[in-house]
């Protein structure tokens, strides 16, 4: 080859490495600084220039050392000058030195086959079509590569860390899979002879090209979904944990009053729930107790969870009246409801010293109670509507009286709406029936009995609303 | 499943239910209301073979409820002992009307 065909085509190649080398230094973090960077990149496009000068002058068509020799600078550069993770590091450098060295590659030959059927690579004015296509498909590359790919790039990287030594080999396997697919195109007037079969060859090669592509895309688009939705996993895990802190869940809570005996639970059917419990102390003598549950399910109803917990325990604080207290909060959460969510309430005042709860029920589950020597029975209550239905709703106050012995049970509609694979309730009756068979166990026992008992009844199905459930003894 | 029904005469809308209105279901009447309600001055739900409601159902109910509170007046008639009780239960009886 004479001195300015060599002189050219090392141009082309070394087109590839730089816009490699480029893409590699935006995608990772480098070490070192913007001015560093520019001078390492220009050491770079010298010392590769004079190596591919010495190879094409020996043996002019020696475009292995030629392609993959640049490739293995560009990769060992991208090891010295990114501070990430090998495995990244080698990832990017692969993909780039792939997509800059064999699609321009194939891209500039098949076009310029498909051009003209007599094509020679290494003749003086075709190598200047080819850098000319090489440069303007570079740096289109690069422009939309920089401006919409990145960022979906970085964030694959982020969420994969070390996970993306599996994907390594697919870089590896690309790399040098479309070399060979290259080294073909160029042989490819000696073995297809026909312009038929040439013209088969290059079509069917440019399908498997949009099909690769099109792959490609995929898998870093599910990459790129999964990590987001991974996110999304561990943000309700933290609303889960959240929302569990706001219940109490330490038992006993009040160790010093031995007058009465406290148990509750709640499990979701998602990660977050609409369901809750309260109990807190109004004052040295007033045990506050609130069982709930949200419309709906998941993060929209334990949002409105979060509101109506906040808004009965602080309207509580010195109060003593249920019926103002619901009434209260009924007209707060129906302001600004506009989507027309509701909750049901059931409240109690218990007076510790007397035994004497206050309670009202706005559109909630009957309570059931237990006098000493007797069976679990519904408490049939008044009923009023739901809290946040109607601004001008009413409640009524009505009085429970325990005696020692005497408990008290309360639950959401998770518990009697749980289905089987029949699909039959559970229903107040087996409610009875199984929190009977318990009649004499503590308040804890109780409700882990009762649990075993909805979870072996539900046996086959998912569980499909949160369950909550609180007991009261009292000593 | 749901099936849903209109039957509408002049301004009066009578909307027959058959199934179970629940969380899968409930998004399908919502829709359905959606379309058909502006001008409807008297609405009448039919719950005659509607056998279980949930509170994802009760939630349209009672949008519908206020809707009609401002344009006109609904009524529910046929509701089996089912639904009766989870309307007792939940306080909606208060501001239902039930024939």
């Amino acid at each position: 080859m004479e001195f300015m065909s060599t002189f050219l085509w090392s141009s082309v190649i070394v087109v590839s490495g730089v816009a490699a080398l480029y893409t590699t230094s935006i995608t990772l973090n480098n070490r070192y600084t913007k001015s560093k960077m520019l001078l390492i990149n220009v050491l770079f496009l010298f010392i590769t220039y004079g190596v591919l000068f010495l190879i094409y002058q020996f043996n002019h068509s020696n475009d292995f050392l030629g392609i993959i020799g640049t490739s293995l600078i560009v990769w060992l550069v991208t090891l010295h000058i990114s501070d990430d993770d090998i495995y990244v590091k080698i990832f990017t450098s692969v993909m780039s030195t792939f997509f800059f060295n064999m699609t321009t590659f194939l891209f500039c030959n098949t076009v310029l086959r498909l051009i003209n059927t007599s094509y020679d690579p290494y003749e003086h004015n075709n190598i200047i079509h080819f850098l000319f296509i090489k440069l303007i498909w570079s740096i289109i590359f690069i422009f939309i590569y920089k401006n919409k790919v990145l960022p979906v790039v970085k964030t694959c990287i982020n969420e994969l860390k070390l996970k993306i030594k599996y994907y390594i080999p697919i870089a590896l396997f690309t790399f040098f899979g479309f070399y060979l697919i290259n080294l073909l195109i160029s042989e490819i007037d000696s073995i297809l002879t026909t312009n038929f079969t040439k013209t088969l060859f290059l079509v069917s090669y440019s399908i498997l090209c949009i099909v690769f592509a099109t792959n490609y895309f995929q898998i870093f688009l599910s990459i790129f979904w999964y990590s987001k939705s991974m996110r999304m996993e561990t943000e309700l895990m933290v609303a889960s944990s959240i929302q569990n802190d706001m219940l109490p869940t330490i038992f006993p809570p009040f160790p010093e009053k031995n007058e009465f005996d406290i148990y509750a639970t709640m499990s979701p059917a998602k990660e977050v729930g609409g369901d809750f419990y309260d109990f807190f102390l109004i004052d040295d003598d007033h045990l506050a107790m609130v069982i709930a549950d949200v419309s709906g399910k998941g993060v929209p109803a334990a949002l409105f969870m979060v509101i109506s917990k906040t808004l009965l325990k602080n309207t509580s604080q010195s109060v003593y009246s249920p019926k103002y207290i619901l009434e209260n909060v009924n007209k707060q959460l129906c302001d600004k409801n506009e989507t027309d969510m509701f909750v049901s309430v059931w409240f109690g005042i218990l007076t510790i010293s007397t035994g004497e709860i206050v309670c009202a029920n706005a559109g909630h589950e009957y309570p059931v109670i237990k006098r000493k020597h007797q069976d679990y029975e519904l408490i049939k209550d008044k009923h009023g509507l739901v809290l946040a239905g109607f601004e001008t709703s009413k409640y009524r106050e009505y009085n429970i009286k325990l005696e020692k012995g005497d408990k008290l049970f309360l639950y959401t509609d998770g518990v009697t709406e749980a289905k089987n694979s029949n699909n039959e309730l559970f229903s107040t009756n087996r409610l009875l029936d199984s929190l009977n068979k318990n009649k004499n166990e503590s308040c804890k026992t109780t409700l882990e009995n009762l649990k075993i008992d909805l979870d072996l009844f539900a046996r086959n199905t998912p569980q499909f609303d949160d369950i909550t459930m609180m007991s009261l003894e009292i000593k | 499943m749901i099936n849903i029904e209109k039957k509408l005469v002049d301004k009066n809308l009578i909307i027959t239910l058959k199934g179970c209105l629940d969380t899968a279901t409930s998004p399908k009447l919502d829709n359905e209301l959606h379309d058909c309600l502006h001008d409807i001055t008297s609405l009448k739900f039919d719950f005659k073979d509607l056998e279980y409601i949930s509170s994802a159902g009760l939630r349209i109910i009672l949008r519908t409820q206020k809707l009609m509170n401002k344009q006109g007046q609904m009524v529910i008639c046929n509701i089996n002992d089912v639904v009766e009780e989870i309307f007792e239960l939940t306080g909606f009886i208060d501001i239902l009307t039930i024939e």
